[in-house]
């Protein structure tokens, strides 16, 4: 396997400097006024941009989302192998539970292997799957040394499997027992590299904080990942009830262990490749919703820290490629730069603080409060429209109220991220923990 | 290979993107047409709200209003755009009739409701605190407390709106 993720220099505080001086520079030369004004107006711009992204995907997922849902053509005569693998690491919660959803996939045996990868656990995770693993499925233990996180586990597995595509679940993942064949289905075109199902919170009453994150992943799957793909054509890998044809993952050399959002890694390394992803709204499984603020930060976290780099790995190949239209390549960095937009967010509100409190002169914010309403009107379409889409409950409509102080945790969240990855602290992956509290596919 | 309608596209969708556009280019269009009319509206009930607890405080005249402190000289203040409903209303408006299907008039004219009277409360507060402590707290007030007060109003509306086009029990 030949790697084909860009090496990774490790960052250094002359980044702050390389910034702090560059700014000095601008100043100097624009004054504070003019600097700020241009921030303003360029920020302003960028959000009218994100508006116009998320408008365009609520309004597409509007009107078809629903069909595609119940659209059910699943080829019998085309099964391809399967290989299905769950990178586990201290899953004690959840083990029982992910044993049994997957005994339950409804797939041709000898086209199905399941591979469990037991990342070093040290909670009985590694006992309890060697003695309540049906035998069919392959127990994989790797050492206490053993490094690369969940790509780390992920890629131990590969010289074991057998099937032609792998499938990647979570172990707090419940998948539907037809979602292999969901799956396979799109694979009859060879230009298909990866498909992507959809995910589910299933414990959606365990609190505010779930049914927050349960109405953020309606958004996010039903509306923005099916925008993506009806709008772009470029839906994203995402790092579970995912598949990947293993020729291409081989081809590709593994999933990238240096990064700490490996799916969103390879699916620039596919799509720079030319490959295609597809997405497939009814391919669907549940899964937890972390329900402490310690968890989601830590979660979040390492989702913009990952995020983040792969932007700074692979902004100049998106805007270069030849693989992509224009419209592409810029729907592909405004996709990376998705946990930059909170960075941008935070700075533009401390100026709007800062000019509503005259701190600053309010002429330096062309447009005046117009911030505000371009950067929710976008997110809030995309709810809106997934939770009609997905006909939830009046009474959890009452949860968007959550929408605004998550969004304002969650520019800290991507703030700080942002600061650590520019100034190179060192980052592990952190593995979320679960209660094991999604119990039932809903 | 056709399997999804999401699928059908193998670039860029251009249909999708015109339409967005399309309804941005109205929003924007209502917005401009309506936005003297709704700022003069807004003047209007406020001051007729006000007038009666605040007598000899406040004039309307147009989109602006000539406010008489306790202490201090008469100044104008002005419904800018920005500091109407107008927006938020016709963004509803428009949002509403893409994304919805059952019961999306109710609940446009619901959430429509909720938006107007919030910002007619913002309006009002701010004059009132004009009229008692002076122009510069009436400007801190509309700015500070009600520009977070009108991010819970737009949340309460768009709630609203939800709440009216969803139905009572999950679907299965």
């Amino acid at each position: 396997m030949n790697p084909t993720w860009p090496p990774s220099p490790d960052r250094s505080p002359w980044m702050v400097l390389w910034l702090g001086g560059l700014v000095v520079i601008v100043v100097s030369v624009l004054g504070t006024y003019a600097l700020l004004t241009a921030f303003a107006v360029v920020v302003q711009a960028i959000f009218v941009l994100f508006l116009i992204r998320h408008l365009a995907f609520a309004l597409t997922a509007a009107k078809t989302a629903n069909a595609d849902i119940e659209r059910i053509p699943i080829d019998s005569a085309q099964l391809p192998a399967f290989s299905v693998v769950v990178a586990m690491k201290n899953e004690i919660a959840v083990a029982d539970q992910l044993l049994l959803a997957l005994s339950e996939l409804d797939y041709p045996s000898d086209s199905l292997q399941v591979v469990l990868v037991d990342d070093a656990s040290t909670d009985g995770t590694a006992e309890h799957l060697e003695a309540n693993a049906p035998v069919s499925m392959l127990v994989i233990h790797r050492d206490a040394d053993a490094s690369g996180g969940k790509s780390g586990a992920l890629n131990e597995a590969i010289s074991h499997l057998t099937g032609e595509m792998v499938i990647v679940f979570d172990a707090d993942h419940r998948p539907q027992p037809d979602i292999v064949r969901k799956h396979a289905r799109h694979y009859g075109d060879s230009s298909v590299a990866a498909v992507q199902g959809r995910c589910q919170i299933g414990n959606p009453d365990d609190g505010i904080l779930a049914a927050a994150i349960s109405l953020e992943y309606e958004a996010g799957y039903l509306v923005n990942e099916y925008g993506r793909q009806a709008v772009f054509g470029l839906p994203a890998y995402g790092g579970a009830n995912c598949s990947v044809r293993l020729e291409s993952l081989l081809r590709h050399g593994g999933w990238n262990p240096t990064s700490h959002t490996e799916d969103t890694d390879l699916t620039l390394r596919l799509v720079l490749a030319g490959e295609h992803v597809r997405y497939d709204v009814a391919a669907l499984d549940v899964e937890e919703a972390v329900t402490t603020l310690p968890r989601y930060w830590r979660q979040r976290y390492r989702w913009a820290r990952g995020h983040q780099k792969v932007l700074r790995d692979y902004w100049r190949l998106s805007l270069t490629t030849n693989h992509l239209t224009v419209l592409q390549r810029i729907e592909t960095v405004g996709f990376l730069s998705l946990y930059h937009a909170p960075v941008l967010a935070l700075l533009a509100t401390i100026l709007g603080i800062a000019s509503t409190t005259g701190l600053v002169s309010p002429g330096v914010i062309p447009g005046g409060y117009i911030f505000w309403p371009l950067l929710f009107l976008g997110p809030l379409a995309e709810l809106g429209a997934a939770m009609l889409l997905a006909g939830v409950s009046r009474r959890r409509a009452l949860g968007l109220l959550w929408f605004l102080p998550l969004y304002a945790l969650s520019m800290l969240i991507a703030t700080t991220a942002w600061v650590d990855g520019v100034l190179g602290r060192h980052y592990t992956w952190a593995k979320t923990e679960r209660s094991g509290s999604a119990l039932v596919p809903t | 290979m056709t399997l999804l309608r999401s699928g059908r596209h193998g670039g860029v969708n251009s249909r999708a993107l015109f339409q967005t556009g399309a309804a941005l280019v109205v929003a924007i269009v209502v917005f401009l047409a309506t936005q003297n009319w709704v700022r003069d509206l807004e003047v209007n009930v406020v001051v007729g709200l006000l007038g009666p607890l605040l007598p000899d405080s406040l004039l309307g005249a147009g989109s602006n209003i000539v406010v008489v402190p306790r202490d201090g000289l008469p100044f104008l203040a002005e419904v800018r755009p920005s500091c109407s409903a107008a927006g938020a209303v016709v963004a509803l408006g428009v949002l509403g009739s893409f994304i919805a299907r059952a019961g999306r008039v109710k609940a446009t004219l619901a959430a429509v409701a909720v938006v107007a009277i919030g910002n007619l409360v913002r309006i009002g507060g701010s004059i009132g605190v004009g009229v008692i402590y002076g122009k510069s707290s009436l400007v801190l007030f509309h700015d500070a407390a009600g520009g977070a007060f009108t991010f819970v109003y737009l949340m309460v509306g768009f709630a609203t709106y939800l709440w009216f086009t969803l139905p009572k029990q999950a679907k299965c």
